[in-house]
């Protein structure tokens, strides 16, 4: 009761188990569970091989009554082999909390950069510039010229930042 | 001095800057997109846990007073979990889709803008560019939405398979391994309800048992029917479940190469799979 006692204190104190910790666990209970069903299915296979023992004649009373008892155990069984596979279940379960708060963080993560690849839109700015620059050219005149080259360094600035590697979180 | 002549030296300027990230090709994730929409929306999972939560309902009626006990048990604790089970697949999906967004270049598809460009371009034409000019423009547009598109997409489908890789796979263990915990306890659910039936008609040899015998074949043979359907639909499930899981791994080793051919068709493959048994799952 005491040694009870105390792995109920530390199963509170102690951080959940890994995701592998848990699976191990998860499969060792699962192995018991498996042991029961299949005693289970013995008795079940015990039970109808007597009651086929009387080829379709009528089984008497006492044997009807002893594959019911056993009927009743085989269920017993059964349903304490289901609550291991629960317990297994819900040991699996207790580990994932780390694994889906991450995948979630990701998926923010990833609809931010999904916003960023809509300002593609940068890109086409630049081509435009590019064009200005061209019709500048075209007129040969100097003041709009310079004022595309302007143009187009701001738009190459805006593109190389949006396509430049995330910078570190200390310095953002 | 001719400024006409510095224009194609702007161009070519332009092409420097921007050309290195186009080494990757042009954008056709098309295949991680397919795979990454097909894995969102294979279904199995989610009716299993429902399922597994609800056993009691159906098992109840054929239970002894004894294995009642233990039953209500066990289905209290199961419904406890039920919303642990549902919120791993929640993730999964939702990672999924966020992937097959980053993935799919339908959404980021310029050409309405490119080709409005290229009108803006014509009506241009008569204030000094030429022909010539214009062509050029076009194609190094095209280039520039390609490459940046591309640049953009692959990095960020890189990040997330890379960065999601381990922790996907350990929640599609968790499925696979929770989906064989339901489809063993429907095992004995099955053989709980069928067991019945098995010992209790042969018992029942009285003529006045006649229609009760005739009832309780008719629920018997309806009863193991909707087993053998279940049945049917854990294998599915496991099978889907396990293809996600595959084809997820070979996108993370594939990452630097998700153009290579043999890559694109076996992902296209996982993505065709997925699809069939999904169809197969909607039955």
């Amino acid at each position: 009761m005491a040694n009870d006692e105390k792995l109920k204190q530390d199963g509170a104190k102690a951080p959940p188990p890994s995701p592998a910790e848990a699976m191990s666990t998860a499969h060792q209970v699962e192995e018991l569970a498996d042991k029961l069903s299949e005693c289970a299915d013995s008795i079940h296979q015990r039970v109808m091989r007597d009651i086929r023992r009387h080829q379709g004649q009528d089984v008497p009373e006492p044997e009807q009554m002893a594959a019911r008892a056993l009927l009743n155990a085989e269920m017993e069984l059964r349903q304490r082999a289901n609550r291991l596979y629960g317990e297994a279940a819900a040991c699996i379960v207790s580990s994932l909390g780390q694994p889906q708060a991450h995948l979630i963080q990701l998926t923010v993560d990833a609809a931010d950069k999904i916003k960023r690849i809509t300002r593609i839109g940068d890109g086409i700015t630049l081509v435009a510039r590019l064009l200005g620059l061209a019709a500048a050219a075209s007129t040969g005149q100097v003041v709009p010229i310079l004022a595309a080259v302007e143009g187009l360094k701001t738009q190459l600035d805006i593109v190389a930042i949006d396509n430049a590697p995330p910078l570190p979180a200390s310095s953002a | 001095m001719d400024l006409r002549r510095c224009l194609p030296l702007f161009v070519l300027a332009a092409s420097l800057l921007l050309g290195g990230c186009a080494s990757t090709g042009p954008v056709s994730l098309a295949e991680v997109r397919q795979f990454a929409d097909a894995s969102a929306r294979l279904g199995g999972y989610g009716e299993l846990s429902r399922r597994y939560r609800d056993t009691y309902e159906r098992e109840q009626p054929y239970l002894s007073p004894a294995a009642d006990r233990i039953a209500k048990e066990n289905d209290a604790r199961r419904r406890a979990v039920y919303d642990d089970f549902v919120s791993i697949q929640k993730t999964v999906v939702l990672y999924m889709q966020t992937l097959s967004v980053l993935a799919g270049d339908a959404r980021y598809d310029l050409s309405d803008r490119i080709d409005d460009l290229g009108n803006g371009l014509k009506a241009n034409a008569e204030s000094g560019l030429q022909q010539r000019q214009i062509a050029a423009y076009t194609g190094l547009t095209r280039l520039l939405t390609r490459v940046i598109a591309s640049g953009y997409q692959n990095r960020s489908v890189e990040t997330m398979v890379r960065d999601g890789d381990a922790d996907v796979q350990v929640l599609l263990e968790a499925m696979i391994a929770l989906t064989k915990l339901y489809a063993k306890t429907n095992d004995n659910e099955k053989k709980t309800v069928l067991g019945i039936f098995d010992v209790e008609i042969p018992f029942s040899t009285k003529t006045s048992d006649r229609m009760l015998v005739t009832l309780a074949k008719v629920h018997y043979l309806n009863k193991s029917t909707e087993y053998k359907l279940v049945d049917k639909r854990y294998d599915l499930a496991l099978q889907g479940l396990t293809k996600v899981s595959l084809g997820h791994q070979k996108l993370r080793e594939n990452l630097n190469n998700l153009h290579g051919d043999e890559v694109r068709k076996l992902l296209a493959t996982y993505a065709r799979d997925l699809t069939k048994l999904r169809d197969a799952l909607s039955d």
